[in-house]
């Protein structure tokens, strides 16, 4: 693996990273890359700090950076990260499908994508969709992510199941195309129907040019979506990288033995 | 506040306002027949008894006080319709029959203070959708625009027959000087009223309006209140359900500035069992404006089975606004449901990081929240030509909110996680 993956670009670059969350350290000097291509899983016990990673990647307000560096993939080169606000790296193709998705009752659906899918267009330079174009290219993705049209007139994630919630997450970057996805605990409260659904979508959405990496408390997830490295998050850090077997040998023996 | 009531509460003497409302009440009020306005001698009593006190719980939060210096000349103004299709209109004293007898019911409710009493000061119009009739177009009414130094009076009633239906779009609040402004309205049983009333009151300008609504059984009735002007603006809603089956929805955003008062009071009673209301009242308040938002649900003794549910939610847009929020659940049956709840708050952070999340600048994402909060009270409308005059007010009011100031709110929110130390 490792000759062919060092040719391919390094799309995201997380070096000693610590982060403290209400003075206390959650990220105690963690290491990642990221290559365009890959699909990553992340992995560890409660409270490791995998949420926390996902969070400070996308620019979530509440935590600190205490040192150490994230850097991105931006117009062939590794730009800080930590300088963009959320939207900016949102624009520039960062994507967090969360794990608790957010109502917003008032805004639909779709004028709630268009916003979105319109904003990241004019940042990129290409000409915003005119409405009925945009309706045509979301019906495009909703059929990757089984969704009715139903969904797209209520407002945002409002009256919404659990795994419609998670459904609407993969509509979303759907829409938006990242090039990095970060999915946190996306297979959380999921029956095992909407996470094929789910899994789908995002095999779907996989290409050479963008990564994904999925935070997971569980191997399920992994049985849909394989992983070419699977990391395991412990006290803040990555204590454990390999391929997918590790994801099993962790579904059988647990987290113990590393720790 | 406090500074003041020893002024207030002094032996009531007549105010110079105070006599000139008396007057026109005295001259004006004997156009209506005392048969169909039958609490008019208590007004005169109460107009002659001076101006209400501030430390009445009535008007504890309203400036009315600075309403008495002015000296405002009551004027029994005309309002404008559009009548659709098939929906007649006549002045009250030309009713009669069955129509007579709903105009009487309704007359029969003494308003909830004088100064909503002062709309009823001349002969209403009365406009009457016969049995079965739905017009396509709504109605559209518009009301006096206000004059200088006058205060404009104006009121009309609606009787809508069985099964009829009826869109009411209301445009109201004086530009300058004041309005009193009344709406009553019988729904018959199996009739439905979708009831758009917009208040957009110019920025000295003092407003009071009423509305009350009779619902029959199986009957409908949807009102959706947007308020947005005037120095001081107070509404009175009063929904009486009084048959099995009939449903109410009274949703309302109100929107302040500067030092607005916005003051909305609504009572809904369950009269009979197997009735259901629904409220929703959005406040968005900016600068040292105030809010109130008092709302008060009877469940009588007979009215088994009632279902009555209330929600008022609150952005405060600056640390200087104001709200004052406050249920009054009165239930007197069993076996009811009744549920309320208040909120009070500025805009999400873990909202706006969403918004964020997905590209949206952050000044992009508090219009968007902002304006998605304030467009939720339109949910009981069925109607698109309601929906779209509705959309269209309240984004532009929300656009004025937004672009006059920069709002400091969410200003926590907007600290990144950029700052390495």
């Amino acid at each position: 693996m490792s000759a062919a993956a060092a040719e391919k670009p390094v799309l995201l670059e997380v070096t000693d990273l610590h982060v403290n969350v209400q003075d206390k350290p959650v990220l105690k000097g963690l290491n990642l890359v990221v290559r365009a291509g890959e699909v990553h899983a992340i992995m560890g016990p409660n409270g490791s700090g995998k949420s926390t990673l996902s969070k400070v990647i996308a620019g979530h307000p509440d935590y600190e950076i205490v040192s150490g560096r994230i850097r991105f993939e931006i117009n062939f080169q590794m730009r800080d990260l930590l300088e963009l606000e959320p939207d900016q790296r949102a624009k520039e193709g960062v994507f967090l499908a969360f794990q608790y998705p957010i109502e917003v009752p008032g805004v639909s659906n779709r004028s709630f994508l268009r916003t979105s899918y319109n904003a990241i267009c004019k940042h990129q330079g290409t000409e915003a969709l005119s409405d009925a174009a945009f309706d045509q290219y979301l019906k495009s993705k909703m059929a990757l992510v089984e969704m009715d049209e139903k969904f797209l007139d209520r407002g945002v994630n409002v009256g919404f199941s659990g795994g419609e919630k998670k459904r609407n997450e993969i509509l979303q970057m759907a829409v938006l195309s990242p090039r990095l996805a970060l999915l946190d605990e996306t297979d959380s409260g999921l029956d095992i129907d909407a996470l094929r659904i789910v899994a789908n979508g995002v095999n779907k959405l996989k290409s050479r040019h963008n990564a994904i990496v999925m935070v997971t408390h569980y191997q399920r997830l992994l049985d849909y979506i394989t992983p070419d490295f699977v990391h395991v998050l412990a006290d803040g850090k990555i204590v454990e990288t390999g391929d997918n077997s590790l994801a099993l040998k962790l579904e059988e023996k647990g987290y113990d033995w590393l720790l | 506040m406090t500074g003041s009531s020893e002024v207030l509460h002094q032996t009531p003497s007549l105010s110079s306002q105070g006599a000139l409302v008396l007057e026109a009440w005295k001259a004006l009020g004997s156009d209506v027949g005392s048969s169909e306005v039958p609490w008019r001698q208590d007004l005169t009593q109460d107009f002659a008894r001076g101006w209400p006190s501030a430390r009445e719980e009535a008007w504890k939060y309203s400036p009315i006080a600075k309403l008495q210096e002015s000296s405002l000349r009551p004027l029994a103004d005309e309002l404008r319709f559009e009548l659709p299709e098939g929906v007649q209109a006549c002045r009250m004293s030309a009713a009669s029959g069955v129509v007579l007898d709903r105009v009487r019911d309704l007359m029969k409710i003494s308003p909830a203070h004088r100064f909503n009493a002062l709309a009823w000061l001349s002969d209403p119009w009365v406009v009457f959708v016969p049995r079965g009739v739905s017009p396509q177009a709504p109605l559209r009414v518009h009301a006096p625009r206000g004059e200088v130094n006058a205060w404009s009076c104006a009121g009309w009633l609606l009787v809508v027959d069985e099964d009829a239906r009826l869109n009411v779009v209301e445009q109201y609040g004086a530009q300058v000087g004041a309005l009193s402004w009344g709406t009553r309205m019988f729904l018959g049983s199996g009739s439905r009223v979708e009831h758009l009333r917009m208040q957009g009151a110019g920025v000295e300008a003092w407003g009071f309006a009423e509305s009350i609504a009779l619902v029959s059984e199986n009957a409908h009735y949807v009102q959706v209140q947007v308020s947005t002007g005037g120095k001081m603006c107070r509404e009175d809603a009063d929904v009486r359900l009084q048959g099995g089956g009939g449903q109410a929805h009274l949703d309302a955003t109100f929107m302040a500035r500067n030092e607005q008062v916005l003051d909305h009071r609504t009572s809904i009673e369950h009269e009979v069992g197997d009735t259901q209301s629904h409220q929703l009242y959005k406040g968005l308040l900016a600068d040292r404006s105030r809010g109130i938002f008092n709302g008060r649900v009877l469940i009588r003794r007979d009215a088994i089975g009632a279902n009555a549910a209330q929600l008022s939610q609150n952005l405060l847009l600056s640390p200087t606004a104001e709200i004052n929020t406050k249920p009054e659940l009165q239930i007197d049956a069993d076996d009811v449901k009744a549920a309320h709840g208040a909120a009070v708050g500025q805009l999400d952070k873990e909202h706006l990081f969403y918004l964020r999340s997905r590209g949206i600048s952050e000044a992009k994402a508090k219009e968007v929240l902002l304006l998605g909060f304030a467009l939720e009270a339109l949910r009981g409308l069925q109607d698109a030509e309601l929906m779209r005059v509705g959309r269209a007010w309240i984004e532009t009011e929300a656009n004025v909110l937004l672009t006059e100031r920069d709002t400091s709110l969410g200003a926590e929110a907007s600290r990144t996680s950029g700052s390495a130390t």
